[in-house]
């Protein structure tokens, strides 16, 4: 993360000047670090956004997340740390001088302006516009989210994916350098989120802005995002893309958060004929790692659900006993308990005509190949 | 009819005592005091005669104009004075908060009679506000302030101030703080982000504050007697005098009514107004 650039000028880049073009524009956060009091709320964060990128900060609520959007929008400064918009630092600058656009989780409307009004807002605000000009960029911006044909009425006639494309035009009206987003689903139903997922995407990246949603609904970060930054507890533990944060999950708490996870107590038993031989609840297992593993060395071992598969008794394998079953649409989850305290997930997809198991069934486990897990020190 | 029937009301008969409270003891002697405004000579038949006994005085006429200025000119105040007394409270922390309910209320808290002779103390002649200025050297010679009608109107504004002060912090503490926000970062500066956000969602604050202030000064009867020694009069002492002193009846109900349409007028105005800014708010 050393890619930083310091820049030692404080010249605002005058967003105004930037209108017209629709060149993307880079993000980047150096060893920002934030305190409430006593309380670190951030602490060393380090992010390179490239211009254009769809980014999501992912994390649990307290985990920071809200509080270093509000670093980026301009509205906290950090306590130490730099914020930098293609290169150049943005400290002391405000929302709209830094050329932040932000979509608000209740959206924000101006509820006694009318959706015209509401998107010429910060047309206005910044002057130097004639009314047609206004009144061109308005008509743009109400064409792009389809909203056209409601200009006239006021935020509370309108249903909460109506507010939420007028809160995007309102806040891409004034062309910002980067875009963020608040929890923007949070508020809809979820028939509608991905809807609004999509077109908010596809919007976004005709526009070429690079924008960060903050959010704590992992599907979403997954379907969204071109990479993906957990933060748990005010640090980063993992910027990625989805699949290699669902695949390779860099901490114990990623591959937690992220998708469904089982996490195994082991113990290295020793070397096997590509990796290792582990001693886990229930029986033994063969894994390759990427970790040097020293024989009597205790890890913890995390496999996802689908990762697990059942098999005729072989060596090595887990033995345990069906608990649960839950049909979940196309997918099968069973809960099989290896041994009293130590229960795993499996899940199958469901076809037809094959019966699934049952409760009280004995099952032999094993992985679907020996690298389909991962593996983390205690 | 079960007896167990009667016994569970319906939702709107819960009311009804009250209703029947309110029919008995306000609205049926205002009734009454409407007939008595049309009573003819010697009580007997229906007449417009106390009405245009009233307006055929110039000095009753001159009442009715003062009291309506009185009015309009406490209520402009008080929203003038209020309103940033109302924004200082939201902005203020939390123990400012208490302090400041505490100042903004103590004017009601305290007897109209023991508060009013403050006035008189504070504008008097040799007051307050007299030695201050004559000391100061801004003035050749005392001011007169009592027993004028701008006296009245410095004391009515302080004692119905909070009735501006208490709606506009209740529509203040309800904005959302994210619109300023939105506001800040669509590049709206602070004077802007007030007069195009926080003031026009606060107007109906604005308008029931001014809806109280007014119908409460134009009937308030002990401060403007006591600041404006007998020398002034508004509709409610014309109103005492006659009916009480004179024992003109008839004529104190006429300008009783006189003084009820000026008020439900003002009522119909403002809440009209209030519809249409509250068309937007939820």
């Amino acid at each position: 993360m050393k890619s930083v650039q310091t820049a030692t000028t404080n010249v605002p880049v005058n967003p105004q000047s930037e209108l017209g073009s629709h060149s993307s524009h880079s993000l980047s956060l150096s060893q920002v670090m934030h305190q409430f009091g006593s309380f670190v709320a951030l602490k060393d964060i380090n992010l390179d956004i490239r211009p254009g990128e769809f980014v999501s900060l992912l994390g649990p609520s307290g985990c920071g997340k809200t509080t270093l959007l509000r670093i980026i929008s301009g509205f906290l400064t950090p306590t130490a740390g730099q914020v930098l918009i293609d290169g150049q630092s943005v400290r002391g600058l405000s929302p709209s001088q830094r050329g932040t656009g932000i979509v608000f989780q209740n959206y924000a409307l101006f509820p006694h302006m009318s959706v015209w009004d509401n998107v010429a807002y910060g047309l206005r605000a910044a002057g130097k516009r004639s009314r047609n000009q206004v009144a061109s960029r308005v008509g743009e911006m109400l064409n792009m989210v389809q909203m056209n044909h409601l200009a006239k009425r006021f935020p509370s006639e309108l249903s909460g994916g109506q507010q939420q494309r007028v809160a995007l035009a309102r806040a891409l009206a004034v062309k910002p350098r980067i875009m963020l987003l608040d929890e923007p689903f949070s508020a809809l139903d979820k028939s509608l989120r991905l809807d609004m997922q999509i077109e908010i995407r596809r919007i976004l990246s005709e526009q070429g802005i690079t924008a960060i949603m903050v959010t704590h609904d992992q599907e979403e970060a997954m379907s969204m995002s071109d990479r993906i930054a957990v933060l748990s507890s005010g640090t980063i533990h993992q910027f990625d893309t989805p699949t290699n944060l669902y695949d390779r999950p860099a901490t114990h708490f990623v591959s937690s958060f992220v998708g469904t996870c089982n996490h195994l107590p082991a113990e290295v038993l020793g070397h096997a004929e590509q990796g290792y031989q582990l001693s886990v609840p229930g029986g033994e297992l063969a894994i390759t790692s990427p970790l040097p593993l020293s024989p009597g060395k205790k890890i913890t071992l995390a496999v996802r659900p689908e990762n697990l598969q059942v098999q005729p008794q072989s060596n090595p394998s887990l033995t345990g006993t069906v608990t649960m079953c839950l049909p979940l649409g196309s997918l099968m989850t069973y809960d099989v308990c290896l041994t009293q305290d130590c229960h795993v997930k499996i899940t199958q997809t469901r076809t037809m005509g094959i019966k699934p198991l049952k409760s009280g069934d004995r099952v032999h486990l094993n992985l679907v190949s020996p690298q389909a897990c991962m593996v983390f020190s205690d | 009819m079960k007896i167990s029937q009667l016994l569970q009301p319906k939702s709107g008969q819960l009311a009804l005592p009250l209703a029947i409270f309110l029919q008995l003891f306000y609205v049926i002697p205002l009734l009454v005091l409407i007939a008595t405004s049309f009573q003819g000579e010697g009580g007997a038949g229906l007449s417009l005669k106390n009405y245009t006994e009233f307006f055929n005085n110039s000095v009753n006429v001159k009442v009715l104009i003062d009291t309506f200025l009185m009015g309009i000119q406490v209520t402009i105040v008080s929203l003038i004075v209020g309103y940033p007394v109302a924004y200082l409270y939201i902005k203020a922390p939390g123990f400012w908060k208490g302090i400041l309910t505490f100042l903004i209320t103590l004017p009601l808290l305290t007897s109209a009679v023991v508060r009013t002779f403050g006035w008189v103390v504070i504008m008097g002649r040799q007051g307050l506000i007299n030695t201050a200025l004559l000391q100061l050297g801004m003035i050749e010679e005392p001011i007169r302030l009592l027993f004028t009608h701008n006296g009245v109107l410095i004391a009515l504004t302080q004692v119905w101030m909070p009735m501006m002060v208490l709606p506009i912090v209740a529509s203040l503490s309800q904005i959302d703080p994210r619109l300023a926000a939105a506001s800040q970062s669509l590049g709206g500066g602070v004077w802007r982000t007030f007069w195009q956000i926080t003031f026009p969602l606060t107007l109906p604050g604005m308008i029931s504050g001014a809806l109280l202030v007014f119908a409460l000064t134009v009937s308030s009867f002990v401060t403007p007697s006591i600041i404006g020694g007998g020398q002034l009069i508004y509709l409610p002492t014309l109103i005492y005098q006659q009916g009480i002193i004179l024992l003109n009846q008839p004529f104190a109900a006429a300008v009783s009514t006189l003084l009820l349409i000026m008020v439900v007028v003002m009522v119909l105005i403002l809440t009209a107004l209030g519809r249409r800014s509250r068309r937007y708010i939820h």
